[in-house]
């Protein structure tokens, strides 16, 4: 059907439209990655297509890697239809078929090259033997791989940076400047570019790329039929196909289709074809004078043997062996204590790494800062090629995960964004011989004279840990005069480098971020450690002096405080730590709790804390600079020794040992959501499960007998004073959850009865809120609603306290 | 085809092409006059509002915001007074990292976005919103702040920095630097009508606070790393040559510790007496003043704030010439 040499919509011009639109895509997917993942577009797709990349790190890591199920289904698709990928699809053959065309005039000259198409089928055998004896090699190899990256690597950067500078020389010329500058912008957003992209050494990619494609001088095509690995795959997978080069009886044997076939796989005239070497590109039909050439059955011609030597494979078997100390020989290796080079952000462990890495590029392409580059020999060379981040040029975006999605072989595997931010991928060092306040205030006493001020801290200023990473070690002298020498904490750096970038010092930076192997949370310094380790050492100039000591458990909270611990076991006590600071003769006593639950170290908080409110941790009060803070499942007390200790210290060792908790930001319980504002005492909030906080709490002594609200380890309970009406004494508010319904409607019951028992009077029911007046004339209320139950105590206006019983009751959910 | 060049062509095209290219050079390597933004003559008031505001029953922050503004620029005046029809108008807003609002590292976006309605409503005929953000790559910044939508959707032109399109400038007078690099969209007069600054009130680990003075950071060029040592007198220098008509501080939210950066919402003020304002002024020294008082410091504690004064940039009392406070 598809015959007639006329019809546009010939398999001739079919192929020539697959191959433009399949290059598009490749290069809008690779131009737009960064946009295309951040909306969970596959940006990798064409990388997972390839079978050698999935056959070679699946073996290597020992797994099979999922993502690569592209790669099973072109596989399939080419036993059917024959090698239609090579001609039809591929890239990176596209790009040779392109630049072929260049040297059309080169190659009428005659010239010879070696033009041995087993080669690619010993490589393929080297890199799969390799993967058991060396190393993963494949993606030195890969035509997809060497696609991404060239056109990564060097053609856009390439690009941009030609654009640009003829775009700037016409922006000084009056009246094309004008016209020059929208257009500019214009191939600016059409090339997605902020800055010209940079990669560290493209010029080993740029001479790898004109080797393979200057071989097209001498033959076309000359990686896709000798060398190409995957090829020889698709060459194997092929011999069988449906889809193959059939000559009819009317051909003349003229010789044209032999002598123009890219792939060089036509014999004997024209007359048969190489097994496995045509791509299906349909010149030869085109050409064909005497239309006797066809690609579909149904018979089978007679094919050639694949001229494959025992000794080339033996070759190939030794050359792979001879590998392993071309590859294992290196300097970190050798030194068996790692290597320094920082991996993107989720990448496995080393060895793991490089057996996945396919050597692509496509993390180096979608990094926002330009911040990721390729090795070359900085890693060995069993490492060349993979990424590196180099913060001096970028650094490590802390709201970006796309090179993590967008790796086809997850060497990077994804990672969350929360994840990512406490993920270690190195730790910063401060070399103090260059660090400008470090060798600025060295000689002190001889600046005292001469002052000037030589503090810096960029590198503290852009640090995005929200707690940063890093500190000063501030030294003020008598004229008030500030020295601020930066220091790490290694402990919470996650390694992004932005300090490293923005280091003002010339040349190297006076901060250099060491990569980490294996790449460790931050977070795991918080895991499982002991409170006893969250004092610091020392803040300013006080000093731990008294060791910190923790108590576990019922019976250490009993050893601590005998007598008065029952009231922090009725929440959900872990343990308590104390220490203490001091400075001079005056002392600061910190005490940490530590509870099950952020709920029960909030109730704990808000039993303790007087005073006003202030902001520090997720809460915190002060009263007489005594501090009071809530902050996760920790409450934290501070008691200074004496009126002489500042606030200002106390909350400096306040913060010190918050910024060593671990991080992120707690609600209070539920219950609160359910206080109506107006009117609220907010630092007289309270929160707890059992009756014991109550009966501390002064309403009646009625309900010190008998546990008349039913609490126990279950029940949560919130008590807030309420300012009514002005100069009133308070009203009480209780909100009761209960863990059933039946719990709530029992509690109120026994409530109702004890307050009749008392001879109280009951109200007319206003809703369902029922109102007492007691024997001091005051008002107090109940309501129960589910699993809830609301009462107020003590108000002196009986419809302004029903009103608010019912506006609580209104809220709570049913 | 015969593609073999005589002597004579080869001589001739190289004459051509070389004279050419020379000639297209030298035109661009004219001087040509750039002359620099001069303060636009505008009628509003001397002195400093502050209007205070909570988002309140039917109101939430973005119409708060709308309307603190629009009271606090009435009491200066009216924006009228200083945007006239046709200007070009651009706003610096601080956009310097990749946080979201609630964290007060960057410009409240919805305090950009009604700055540049109301631009538009007084007539310019162009309203750009541009910062210099401390990222190599600013777009995650613009799009995480929110200012870059926000913006957008009130009908701005947001644009990224041009790193090719700093230019030195001499800063007379200058105590610590005599020349930087700023960025032509905020410095020359053919760029630029009406420039306002539009900061967020940050702690600041190297100069103390951050607000407006500070902020022109993000309109100048070169090593910007290297401006931190000795940063009090270089930030006043910087603002010799920076003619801010006017400065809008946001302290809706003040970010109280870990600045500039911050990243923890317990660093946060967002309480009515700490925050929840917004300072307006024609003078960057009174905003600055003002706003130091926030972080419990008077406009004397800081160092740049001093300097600006010496350096007659603004009146460090802002007290000075009418100080009117509103709350809505």
């Amino acid at each position: 059907m598809l015959q007639d040499k006329k019809s546009p919509f010939r398999a001739y011009n079919l192929r020539k439209w697959a191959q433009a639109i399949s290059l598009a895509i490749f290069l809008v997917l690779l131009v737009y990655a960064d946009p295309f993942t951040s909306r969970n577009v596959p940006a990798d797709a064409f990388l997972r297509l390839s079978p050698l990349s999935a056959l070679g790190t699946s073996i290597a890591s020992r797994e099979l890697i999922s993502q690569y199920w592209p790669a099973v289904i072109l596989v399939l698709a080419t036993v059917v239809m024959g090698r239609f990928f090579c001609g039809w699809v591929c890239p990176f053959g596209t790009t040779i078929d392109l630049t072929d065309k260049l040297f059309k005039r080169q190659r009428e000259k005659e010239r010879r090259l070696y033009d041995g198409r087993r080669i690619k089928y010993y490589l393929l055998a080297f890199l799969l033997l390799s993967l058991f004896i060396s190393r993963q090699m494949i993606g030195w190899f890969d035509p997809l791989s060497l696609a991404t990256n060239t056109y990564t690597i060097l053609v856009h950067p390439y690009l941009v940076t030609l654009l640009g500078g003829f775009f700037n020389f016409l922006q000084g010329i009056p009246i094309l400047g004008g016209l020059a500058s929208p257009a500019h912008g214009f191939s600016n957003q059409v090339l997605f570019v902020l800055r010209e992209p940079f990669f560290h050494n493209h010029t080993a990619f740029l001479i790898v790329f004109l080797a393979i494609i200057s071989a097209g001088i001498v033959y076309r095509r000359y990686w896709c039929r000798n060398l190409c690995p995957l090829g020889a795959i698709f060459a194997l997978g092929s011999i069988g196909a449906y889809f193959q080069r059939r000559v009819r009886k009317g051909c003349q044997v003229c010789g044209i289709c032999q002598k123009e076939c890219r792939m060089g796989c036509i014999t004997e005239g024209g007359k048969s074809t190489l097994a496995g070497e045509c791509i299906l590109c349909m010149d030869c039909q085109e050409l064909c004078p005497s239309g006797a050439i066809r690609f579909r059955g149904p018979w089978l011609p007679k094919l050639q043997e694949v001229d494959l030597s025992r000794r080339g494979l033996i070759t190939a078997c030794f050359s792979s062996v001879a590998m392993v100390p071309a590859l294992r020989f290196n300097f970190p290796q050798k030194l068996g204590k790692g290597h320094q080079m920082i991996r993107p952000p989720g990448a496995l462990e080393e060895g793991e790494f490089l057996a996945r890495c396919v050597r692509c590029g496509e993390c180096m392409r979608v990094c926002k800062t330009n911040g990721l580059h390729p090795t070359l020999l900085e890693a060995g060379l069993e490492g060349a090629w993979t990424p590196r981040l180099i913060p001096r040029i970028g650094h490590c975006d802390y709201t970006c995960t796309l090179c993590s999605n967008v790796c086809p072989s997850e060497a990077i595997r994804p990672v969350e964004l929360p994840v990512k931010q406490r993920l270690a991928i190195g730790k910063a060092r401060i070399d103090q011989s260059r660090c400008i306040p470090w060798v600025g205030y060295a000689g002190l006493p001889e600046l005292a004279r001469g002052w000037k001020d030589v503090n810096c801290g960029v590198c503290e200023e852009v640090c995005p840990v929200p707690t940063k990473a890093i500190h000063f070690n501030t030294y003020v002298d008598e004229q008030g005069r500030e020295i601020r020498r930066p220091f790490v904490r290694e402990e919470v750096c996650n390694g992004c480098g932005f300090c490293e970038y923005a280091c003002p010092v010339m040349g190297r930076a006076a901060i250099l971020v060491e990569g980490v192997q294996p790449q460790v949370p931050v977070e795991s310094s918080y895991e499982g450690y002991k409170i006893k380790q969250v004092f610091p050492e020392r803040v300013g100039a006080w000093e731990v002096k008294v060791r910190p000591i923790a108590y576990t458990g019922e019976s250490g909270l009993y050893e601590y405080i005998d007598g008065g611990a029952e009231p922090y076991l009725s929440y959900s006590f872990q343990q308590v730590a104390v220490a203490e600071y001091r400075h001079n003769d005056m002392r600061i006593l910190v005490e940490i709790w530590q509870f099950g639950s952020t709920d029960d170290a909030f109730g704990v908080y808000t039993k303790d804390r007087e005073g006003s409110e202030l902001v520090l941790g997720d809460h915190a009060s002060i009263h007489e600079n005594y501090l009071w803070i809530w902050k996760g499942r920790y409450y934290i007390r501070l008691e200074p020794g004496s009126p002489a200790v500042r606030l200002s210290e106390v909350g400096a060792i306040a913060e010190a040992i918050i910024d060593r908790l671990p991080p992120g930001r707690s609600l209070p319980p539920e219950l609160l959501r359910y206080l109506p504002k107006e009117g609220l005492l907010h630092e007289r909030i309270q929160f707890f499960h059992k009756k014991i906080i109550l009966d501390n709490i002064q309403i009646s002594d009625e309900f010190i007998e008998e546990n008349v609200f039913g609490l126990g380890d279950e029940t949560d309970v919130v008590v807030a004073e309420y300012i009514l009406a002005s100069g009133e004494p308070p009203t009480k508010l209780m909100v009761v959850k209960y863990p059933t319904e039946e719990e709530a409607r029992k509690a109120r019951e026994g409530y109702v009865r004890l307050r009749l028992s008392l001879g109280e009077s009951l109200k007319e029911p206003f809703y369902t809120v029922l109102c007492f007046k007691d024997k001091g004339g005051r008002y107090n209320t109940v309501l129960s609603k589910g699993r809830y139950l609301v009462a107020c105590f003590l108000a002196s206006d009986c419809l302004l306290v029903e009103d608010y019983t019912k506006v609580v009751g209104d809220k709570l959910p049913d | 085809m015969n593609d073999c060049v005589s002597r004579r062509t080869f001589l001739k095209t190289a004459v051509g092409v070389g004279a050419g290219l020379y000639g297209l050079s030298y035109l661009s390597s004219l001087p040509r006059e750039h002359p620099l933004k001069r303060f636009k003559e505008g009628a509003l008031k001397k002195g400093i509002v502050v209007v205070h505001g909570s988002e309140k029953e039917g109101m939430d922050e973005e119409k708060t915001i709308k309307e603190m503004v629009k009271r606090a620029i009435t009491a200066l005046g009216g924006l009228e007074k200083l945007v006239s029809r046709g200007d070009r108008v651009v706003i610096k807003p601080n956009i310097s990292w990749n946080r979201s609002p609630e964290f007060a590292a960057n410009t409240n976006p919805f305090l950009v976005a009604s700055l540049v309605e109301m631009c538009l409503e007084a007539g310019a005929s162009r309203v750009r919103v541009i910062d210099h953000t401390c990222s190599s790559n600013p777009r995650p910044s613009y799009e995480i702040s929110g200012i870059a939508q926000a913006a957008r959707r009130a009908g701005a032109e947001v644009c990224f920095v041009d790193t090719s399109r700093f230019r030195e400038i001499p800063i007379p007078g200058g105590k610590a630097l005599s020349s930087w690099a700023f960025y032509e969209g905020f410095v020359l007069q053919d760029e630029v009508d009406v420039l306002i600054n539009v900061p967020i009130a940050k702690h600041h680990s190297t100069s103390r606070l951050t607000m407006a003075l500070k902020n022109t950071f993000g309109m100048v060029g070169w090593d910007r790393g290297s401006l931190h040592k000795d940063i009090h007198p270089k930030i006043a220098d910087l603002n010799r040559v920076v003619k801010v008509d006017l400065t809008v501080l946001d302290a809706y939210r003040v970010l109280k510790y870990h600045g500039p950066t911050g990243g923890r919402l317990e660093d946060v003020d967002n309480s009515p007496e700490g925050a929840r304002r917004l300072v307006v002024s024609t003078d960057p020294v009174k905003v600055d003043s003002y706003g130091a008082t926030l972080f419990g410091l008077r406009g004397e504690d800081v160092g740049f704030i001093r300097e600006a004064q010496e350096a007659g940039l603004g009146e460090i009392d802002y007290r000075l010439q009418g100080f009117e406070e509103i709350s809505i």
